[in-house]
Parts: C-alpha cells; sequence; structure tokens
C-alpha cells in the first residue's frame, strides 16, 4: 500500500482531480480507521463491506460494536440465519457493544436462541449490551447466561425482567455501572447493588399490556455507588432508597398511585442528602386519597431531611413540598400546579404562610412556571425576596389555563 | 518570534500555541483549544510546546479545517468557564458540523479522518467516520465501490465464492 500512500501525503505531489476522483482513499485507512466507519452501520451491512475488494474481506471480523437491526430482516429465519453465521464468524474476537434495535421491524427480536448469543456476547467480555425491542412480544433473558465481569452497560427494552434476573445480575456482573430498563415488564422490586452508578427505571410495564403490578410493593434501592437515578411512571410501587447519599442527580416523576400508606420507611428525599440537581415532579390525578398519601409521605420525608447542601438546582412542581425544602442551591425552578396541591395551599390562610421560610442566599436564578391567573405567585416571589441576601434573577413563565 | 507569540496570552489569560502545518502554515490557537486535540493535550503537560508544534503528516488546508473545528468546539471542552468568553449554542454547532461534514468531497474527508485519527480529537473522527458510515448505508456492494472508487481485485470466480461464503448477510 505504501508506494501509493506515500505519494498523497507528500506535499509536492498531491494527486490530480482526475486522480483525486478516480484514486481508491478508503481503502488506504488503516485497518482500525475501517473498523471505527462499519461501526457506525449495521453489523449486516458491515459483513456485505466484505465482498468488496480483498483488502475489505475480513475487515468486518474484527468489528467489536454489532449493531443488528430488525427492519433489515423479512424473515425470522434469515434472521436467526444471520446471528447464528455472525457469532460463529466472528469466533473469539472480543467485543464491545451488541445492539439489538427493533423499532419498526417485522420480524421479532425475541428469539429463544437470543439467549445463546448474549452468553456469546458475555464471553467475548462485552463492556455494553443494548436491547431495543419494540415489539408485539417481549425478550425473555436467561438468568443463567448473564455472568460477567466486563459488562458495565446494559439497557433494556420490552424485556421481562424477573426478581432472580436482578439478584443474579447484581451478584454475578461485578463491574455493571449503568441498567436502564424502559417499558420492561419488571417484577422485580429490589434492586440491591454495590457497582451501579445510574439506574433509569421508567415504567414496569410495556405500553401496550397490562400492569405487572396492580397492587402495592415497596421499590428497594439499595446502592451506595449510585450517582444518577430516574425513577418515573411506576404505579403502585413505592420508591423507599436505601444507602443513596452518594446520588448527585435524581429525577423522580411520581405517579399518584405511589404510597399505599403513610409510613416512615419511604425514604426518598431524607435519602439524597448529597444531591445537586433534582427533579421532582408530581401528577395531578382525581384520586384525593392518593393524592393526599403522597403529599403526607414526602412532607415527613422532607422534616427528616431539611438540608441539601449540595443542592445546585432544584425544578419541583411547587406545593407545600418546594417551600420547604431549605438551604437552596443556586437554581431553583418552581413549577405552580393546580391540583389538590393548589386547594392545599389556597386553604392556608395568609397569616399562615410561613412555611415559605427556606435558606436562600445562594439562590442566583429563580423561574416560576405558572398559570397566568395563579394567585400564589406573588407570595412565592415576596419569601424569595425576603429569605434571599442577594437579589436573585427572577423569570415568571405563565401559561393560559386550558379548562 | 514563534517563543514570543507562544508565550503570549489572550486577555482570557488562556495561554497560546502555534501549530504548524506540513507546508508550514502557521496557526495561533489558545490552549483550550489546541487540547481539544488529545495528542496536543499530552504535549502541553509535557510542556513540549514552546516552539510551535509540528504536526507533519497535516496538511495547511486540512490543518484549517481542524482548526475552524476546535474553535468552535472549545466551548464544551473548557473545562474552566472563563477561559471560553461566548461558547456556542448548541444548536450553532449542530448546523456548523452538519454544514462542515456535508461539503466534504472524497479526498478531503478522508485526510480529515486521518488527520483526526492522529491528532486525536475523538468527536471529529466519530462525526467524519459516520460522514462515511453514511455514505455507503443502503448501497449495494457494487454502489459503494461505485461510490468511493475501490477497486475489485476478484476475479469472478473469487467474487462468487465471497458472496456464497457470505450468502447469510445477504438473505432477505
Amino acid at each position: 500500500m505504501s508506494l501509493r500512500l506515500m505519494r498523497m501525503s507528500n506535499k509536492c505531489m498531491r494527486p490530480t482531480a482526475l486522480e483525486a476522483s478516480t484514486y481508491d482513499f478508503i481503502s488506504s485507512l488503516p485497518d482500525e480507521l475501517l473498523q471505527h466507519v462499519l461501526s457506525f452501520m449495521t453489523a449486516r451491512e458491515a459483513v456485505q463491506t466484505g465482498v468488496l475488494s480483498s483488502r475489505w474481506r475480513h475487515i468486518w471480523k474484527s468489528l467489536q460494536c454489532l449493531n443488528i437491526k430488525g427492519s433489515e430482516f423479512t424473515s425470522e429465519a434469515a434472521y436467526v440465519n444471520f446471528m447464528d453465521n455472525l457469532v460463529l464468524r466472528r469466533g473469539c474476537v472480543p467485543l464491545d457493544s451488541l445492539l439489538l434495535c427493533n423499532s419498526y421491524g417485522r420480524v421479532s427480536l425475541n428469539h429463544d436462541r437470543a439467549n445463546l448469543w448474549f452468553g456469546y456476547a458475555l464471553r467475548s467480555n462485552v463492556r455494553e449490551i443494548n436491547i431495543q425491542e419494540k415489539h408485539f412480544e417481549y425478550s425473555n433473558l436467561d438468568h443463567s447466561s448473564f455472568i460477567s465481569s466486563h459488562l458495565k452497560i446494559l439497557c433494556l427494552n420490552y424485556v421481562s425482567i424477573s426478581d432472580l434476573f436482578i439478584e443474579n445480575l447484581f451478584s454475578v456482573c461485578p463491574a455493571l455501572q449503568d441498567l436502564v430498563m424502559v417499558d420492561c415488564c419488571v417484577y422485580a422490586t429490589r434492586f440491591s447493588s454495590s457497582s451501579l452508578k445510574n439506574l433509569t427505571f421508567i415504567s414496569h410495564s410495556p405500553d401496550n399490556g397490562d400492569l405487572v403490578h396492580d397492587d402495592f410493593k415497596d421499590l428497594v434501592i439499595d446502592t451506595p455507588s449510585l450517582v444518577s437515578l430516574h425513577l418515573e411512571y411506576l404505579p403502585f410501587l413505592a420508591p423507599c432508597l436505601l444507602n443513596a447519599s452518594s446520588v448527585e442527580k435524581a429525577y423522580f416523576r411520581l405517579d399518584d398511585m405511589s404510597f399505599p400508606c403513610f409510613h416512615m420507611k419511604y425514604n426518598i428525599l431524607s435519602a439524597l442528602s448529597n444531591v445537586k440537581n433534582l427533579k421532582l415532579l408530581i401528577g395531578q390525578y382525581n384520586d384525593d386519597a392518593f393524592q393526599l398519601m403522597q403529599n403526607e409521605v414526602l412532607k415527613r420525608d422532607l422534616w427528616r431531611c431539611r438540608t441539601f447542601n449540595s443542592l445546585k438546582k432544584l425544578v419541583a412542581h411547587f406545593d407545600p413540598l418546594a417551600s420547604m425544602l431549605t438551604n437552596l442551591g443556586e437554581t431553583l425552578h418552581l413549577g405552580v400546579i393546580g391540583g389538590l396541591a393548589w386547594e392545599q395551599w389556597m386553604s392556608y390562610p395568609q397569616s399562615e404562610m410561613p412555611d415559605m421560610s427556606f435558606i436562600c442566599e445562594h439562590l442566583k436564578k429563580v423561574k416560576i412556571t405558572c398559570a397566568n391567573d395563579d394567585k400564589r405567585v406573588p407570595a412565592i416571589v415576596n419569601a424569595i425576596l425576603v429569605n434571599a441576601n442577594s437579589l436573585p434573577e427572577i423569570v415568571i413563565k405563565p401559561y393560559t389555563r386550558l379548562d | 518570534m514563534a517563543a514570543a507569540a507562544a508565550e503570549a496570552t489572550t486577555d482570557g489569560g488562556g495561554k497560546m500555541i502555534i501549530l504548524i502545518s506540513a507546508d508550514g502554515k502557521r496557526f495561533e490557537v489558545t490552549e483550550a483549544v489546541a487540547s481539544q486535540s488529545q495528542l496536543i493535550s499530552n504535549m502541553i503537560e509535557d510542556d513540549c510546546t514552546e516552539n510551535g508544534v509540528r504536526l507533519p503528516n497535516v496538511d495547511g488546508d486540512i490543518l484549517t479545517m481542524v482548526v475552524d473545528y476546535c474553535n468552535m468546539h472549545a466551548g464544551d471542552a473548557a473545562a474552566a468557564g472563563d477561559t471560553m468568553k461566548a461558547s456556542s449554542t448548541e444548536e450553532e454547532l449542530k448546523k456548523f458540523d452538519a454544514e462542515l461534514v456535508q461539503a466534504l468531497e472524497n479526498p478531503v474527508l478522508f485526510k480529515l479522518i486521518l488527520a483526526a485519527n492522529f491528532l486525536n480529537i475523538k468527536s471529529l473522527l466519530d462525526m467524519t467516520c459516520q460522514r462515511v458510515a453514511d455514505m455507503m448505508s443502503g448501497k449495494t456492494p457494487e454502489q459503494m465501490r461505485e461510490t468511493f472508487s475501490i477497486e475489485n481485485d476478484f476475479t469472478p470466480e473469487e467474487e462468487a465464492a465471497i458472496r456464497q461464503e457470505n450468502a447469510w448477510a445477504f438473505d432477505d
């Protein structure tokens, strides 16, 4: 290769326009760059490049990122045949990531043999497995094949996740740092891991199925290394955080049916003593009893931990809870909502508003999103001005109420 | 003179360094801009940028593009916020990247890949390799050969045999 390559790198002898248009630049790239290019294509397209020329014949075999796209296959047989051959012909080349993506595929990637392929990936020291199966059926993962000291990232979508699978995963995958579960059938309710850094758990049931949990259970999260936590749309699962003081970033969108009872064990905010960035969104629902329960649980939770020394940014739906947060960080974003919280707030006589006393000496910016006729806003602004040492920037974004 | 310039500082306090292309063109950039290149970042750490950094396998026209790219992206890489005055917004960056990559023609695109790889600028390398992958995606092997002038050195018999061997990747 060197002759032509040397000529092209020599500044005095640039290829002429004609040469430039006919010179095979791409094939003169070193192997690792060709593999890098192939890693941005699907595995099927990458394998197809093997017929281009002798230069390309074996390049795909050392590819470390395999992207399998369901929409490329018209039959299950072709998909299974492809995967079996891919695994067989790659052999024992180390693997970095395996992505199965099936957004609009006609073939379900959920196949009996899938666990064999995952087993192959794990034996090839895969760092990341990502299953995006947006299909009518969801995959069953075999807990006994998920053993790896290299697996760091596991992203699952439309996958059935049992208690046993999670328990096994955390005990035999000691390097696991990221676990993402979106629209999975999650039967597991206890997540106990010393290595996990990021946990995202959005919906415990696929959007086209019945709820996996239709009776209250505690969702126990015991993760001493966790840095980022995202919980969203988990009806009937009451979050209960243990060992969460390492969390810096937390996002909660609590469901109306989050808490069965008013009990001490529900630690959410009080467990997040070092949180820097907190987003707490509470839906407005019709069921007053559940809403009341949720408010009471959070209120009690807050009383136990009234200082957030590291808090830099808070986004909260405003109700009496937000006003109780003390020692605020630099940015405060209050979404002023209606619903029961609104009623409760209105029932406080003006003189009983000192709930609004909070320390906000570091507060630099406040953004309030509210209905344009929300009468609480002046009181909030007033409370902030009274409590702030220096004048923060206050932005009020009103919207028109739809009802 | 290079040494004097290398010592010069901007109003923001960022030290300047000089990059010298294969054809002798000189580019003066801040350390924050240049250290998006892992190669140069390591050289800065080792204190060996005093007399300018010679890049014998990067042409001036390619280095111009690399420096433009790094200037544009200095905002997201700068750890110390005060060294950057007005960092570009995300939207502007996306537009800049899209325009840069769309405009790349065959030889320049591959020279830029080699430069990004040599200088070890991951985001630029990913972006340019993604562009090549996009140009290959959805094409038959014949169309790929045509797009990139890839010379087919197989005999018809050899090619038929290899196609047979890889038939599992061509099944619908």
